[in-house]
């Protein structure tokens, strides 16, 4: 009974807070939204337009940010561990050419 | 009778419920896949979503300039479709970002794959030269 690969995957907890803070301002706009329009008094409208729109852009700008990092992180260490291999490879290589010259 | 009844409670659904739900995730899992599979999907996909974004734009702006008089009935459509808008496009740009990066890495990947591959192949002929 295993896991599908992308739950074992250690970037998948992250990506999905990061997910969730985007959605958050999203949800945060259609609160703003339901603010101000619940109002015709301007002076009303610009704590909700602050507050609601504005934190949830930046809501949705950071956690996109974010996931954007992660992601290249993640694939920097796959990147990373197959140079890694590579260099392994190239080690037992310089070796067997030792061992053939001695 | 009543233990029994229980028994077949506690085993029977519950029982299938756990043995479908890696089926059912491995499912998703294999529908996942088969759409990361299609080419380029996440820079269409960020596309789509960017200019969704743009269309919001000029829906806001469209609503906000034909009722130019009033400052009050502008502001939900700023929020609303403006804001989504450009959250909206920031979030598609990220896709279409991600995607390309996530492509150039599986290229390079690949690329260290074959590499790797050479090198144990010509150590294998050096060590059967032996």
């Amino acid at each position: 009974m295993s896991r599908p690969a992308w739950t074992r995957d250690p970037a998948t907890p992250s990506l999905a807070l990061f997910a969730g803070v985007v959605l958050t301002g999203f949800v945060a706009i259609g609160l703003g939204w339901r603010v101000a329009a619940r109002t015709l008094l301007v002076a009303a409208q610009v704590p909700a337009l602050v507050s609601g729109a504005l934190g949830g852009l930046v809501l949705v700008t950071l956690g996109a940010g974010l996931a954007s990092v992660q992601s290249s992180r993640r694939l920097a260490a796959t990147e990373r561990a197959e140079t890694e291999l590579l260099l392994d490879e190239a080690h037992a290589l310089v070796q067997a050419f030792k061992a053939r010259q001695s | 009778m009543t233990h029994v009844a229980l028994d077949v409670l506690q085993t029977g659904p519950v029982a299938q419920e756990e043995s479908s739900a890696p089926g059912r995730l491995a499912g998703v899992s294999r529908r996942a896949a088969a759409i990361r599979a299609i080419p380029s999907i996440g820079t269409y996909l960020g596309v789509l979503v960017a200019t969704v974004g743009l269309i919001l734009l000029v829906i806001a702006w469209g609503k906000t300039a034909g009722i130019a008089g009033n400052v009050a009935l502008q502001i939900p459509y700023v929020i609303s479709a403006g804001f989504t808008g450009v959250a909206l496009v920031v979030v598609g740009l990220t896709i279409v970002n991600v995607d390309a990066k996530r492509s150039d890495a599986r290229e390079r990947t690949r690329q260290l794959t074959e590499l790797r591959g050479l090198l144990a192949e010509l150590r294998t002929t050096v060590e059967e030269d032996q």
